[in-house]
């Protein structure tokens, strides 16, 4: 179980276990670099070969060698992305404890206050009481005379008392009140650190999401299918042709959506960790670099950094609302694009042309919108690890180049597919629509007709 | 025909070279495996260990198969050692006319 206080817990993941592991993966990518460049240099030891076989045998093992090199790079990155995780777990997990510190001790603090609260209104009631009862015989006592010394003795201690009590009693309430304060600062620099530890576990999934797609196809063949990569060349000519096709709409929409998320995680990251240094009352910069943040925001007060988280999250929102109404557009539009296509045909009945408009054009621009955001979301990731040997801008510049690439070859890969699968829809679609307009018996032949579609696209 | 110029006894070092480096990137396809899993082990519940996982099992895989790879290109070129000195051993052999 995480250590954990007052909703305070520090986050969970072993720091020194992920750097031990990152200097592993360092070693793993020069020892794959060892065994590229001996991979490289094979063709020259075969002393003086000659023909057509040399000249294969010293293609494949500079494919094969690019391959590990490829694979060298990747663990390289993973090694990085390892390396920054553990320290940010790190700053996360000591910040979050200096946070449980704190708290336990504010609630002592409260605990002895509230206890010197009812201790000194204790001692004022029986200073009350006490006064009370001197009042009462010197009341008696001043009809026969004088009152007795003592009474009047009594009466001055307890009165003494109770302002003591008075005194004590006010005393505590300052120090519960502060102690209360301290406690809310401890919960909320724990709130801090567990976003941080989000964060930065956010940023390693990233990096290494990015090193995993595309990478290891890449490395095993030398580079990714070639029909991917024309396709998304083709796709790029179209999509700056025509932006308001299903490609078009996914590479816009995913790049804009990318580079909003990547602007919120700097903007909460930079944030923490300034955050992180403002509450143990440093003044060191993030990476040891002045940021923008540091330049327009200055010192960072408990204001600024709520602002800031707000508008994180208003970031992400508009990118989500983007790219639902992008996904939306790509749909319509690639119904519009089947309609175009089929309305001059004279061999379609109406019915035919609405059912393939309703399936085809769905299918396709759904296909090509989706594909395309998955490639705009990994080449983005790409991008910005690429870019973030420069904080902020080369993160951004990083996603804004990743993302449109990505989006090119996603979206390419997916009009692919949606050229090549479209028959299904077009056949469900048409038959849907002419079965919907006749009878209702026809609606089961239709069913059987997908079952048979499906069946005949199930690889299992 | 383009001219062929050959010394089988070195594309059978070559083999013997191609299939120790198959060994050695297998070697470090399990090393890479075996890291990864302990990283996402040691990710904690941020939801990056399964990220890690994926990457060290693509990445190994991938080894793998380049390994397999580089093991029958080895292998190819020891046949092909095999072959030229055969080819050529038969043509010695060959009566004159």
């Amino acid at each position: 179980m995480p250590e954990s206080f007052a909703g305070i817990t520090v986050p969970e993941g072993e720091a020194g276990e992920l750097r031990s592991a990152a200097k592993a993966l360092s070693g793993l990518s020069h020892d794959l670099e060892l065994a590229a460049r001996a991979l490289d240099n094979q063709p020259t030891m075969l002393g003086g070969w000659v023909g057509p076989a040399s000249v294969a045998y010293a293609g494949a093992c500079l494919v094969s060698s690019g391959g590990v090199r490829a694979g060298a790079s990747a663990a390289r990155a993973g090694a990085g992305a390892l390396r920054r995780f553990g320290e940010g777990l790190q700053f996360a997990q000591r910040d979050a404890r200096h946070a449980i510190a704190q708290a336990r001790d504010a609630q002592h603090r409260i605990d002895r206050a509230a206890h010197a609260i009812a201790d000194a209104r204790a001692r004022a009631a029986a200073a009350a009481a006490r006064d009370s009862a001197a009042a009462s015989k010197i009341a008696l006592t001043s009809v026969v005379g004088v009152p007795p010394p003592d009474a009047v003795a009594e009466q001055a201690r307890a009165r003494s008392d109770a302002a003591a009590a008075e005194l004590d009693g006010a005393g505590a309430q300052r120090e519960l009140e502060e102690a209360r304060a301290d406690l809310a600062r401890a919960k909320a620099a724990g709130r801090r650190a567990t976003e941080h530890a989000h964060a930065v576990a956010r940023a390693a999934a990233a990096a290494f999401d990015a090193a995993s797609g595309g990478g290891p196809a890449a490395g095993a063949n030398g580079g990714p299918p070639s029909g991917v990569r024309d396709g998304g060349w083709v796709a790029l000519a179209r999509a700056l042709g025509s932006p308001l096709t299903g490609a078009g709409l996914a590479l816009i929409t995913g790049a804009v959506e990318q580079n909003l998320n990547l602007a919120a995680n700097d903007l909460r990251k930079l944030f923490m960790f300034q955050g992180g240094e403002m509450m143990s009352g440093g003044s060191r910069l993030v990476n040891g670099r002045r940021t923008w943040v540091t330049r327009y925001v200055g010192s960072v007060t408990e204001e600024a950094y709520d602002r800031a988280m707000k508008v994180a999250d208003r970031l992400e929102k508009v990118g989500r609302r983007v790219k639902f109404a992008g996904g939306l557009l790509g749909v319509v539009t690639g119904a519009a694009d089947q309609y175009s296509d089929d309305s001059g045909r004279k061999d379609l009945s109406t019915t035919d042309k609405v059912g393939r408009v309703a399936a085809i054009g769905a299918y396709k621009g759904a296909v090509s919108y989706g594909g395309g955001l998955v490639g705009a979301g990994a080449g983005a990731a790409y991008g910005a690890a690429i870019g973030s040997a420069v904080p902020v801008a080369g993160t951004a510049v990083g996603a804004a180049v990743g993302a449109v690439i990505g989006g090119v070859i996603g979206s390419g890969a997916g009009e692919f597919i949606a050229d090549k699968t479209k028959g299904i829809p077009l056949a469900v679609g048409a038959r849907a629509a002419n079965i919907a307009v006749d009878s209702a018996k026809a609606a089961e032949d239709v069913v059987k007709g997908a079952g048979k579609v499906l069946d005949s696209i199930n690889p299992f | 025909m383009p001219r062929i110029e050959v010394q089988p006894d070195l594309l059978s070092a070559g083999d013997a070279r191609q299939s120790a480096l198959a060994a050695h990137l297998a070697e470090l396809s399990t090393q890479l495996r075996s890291t990864t899993a302990d990283a996402a082990g040691a990710a904690g519940d941020g939801g990056a260990g399964s990220s890690i996982a994926f990457f060290g099992h693509a990445w190994s895989s991938a080894l793998d198969v380049l390994a397999d790879t580089v093991a029958m290109r080895g292998s190819n070129l020891g046949v092909a050692a095999g072959a030229y000195l055969a080819t050529d051993q038969a043509v010695v052999r060959r009566p004159g006319p």
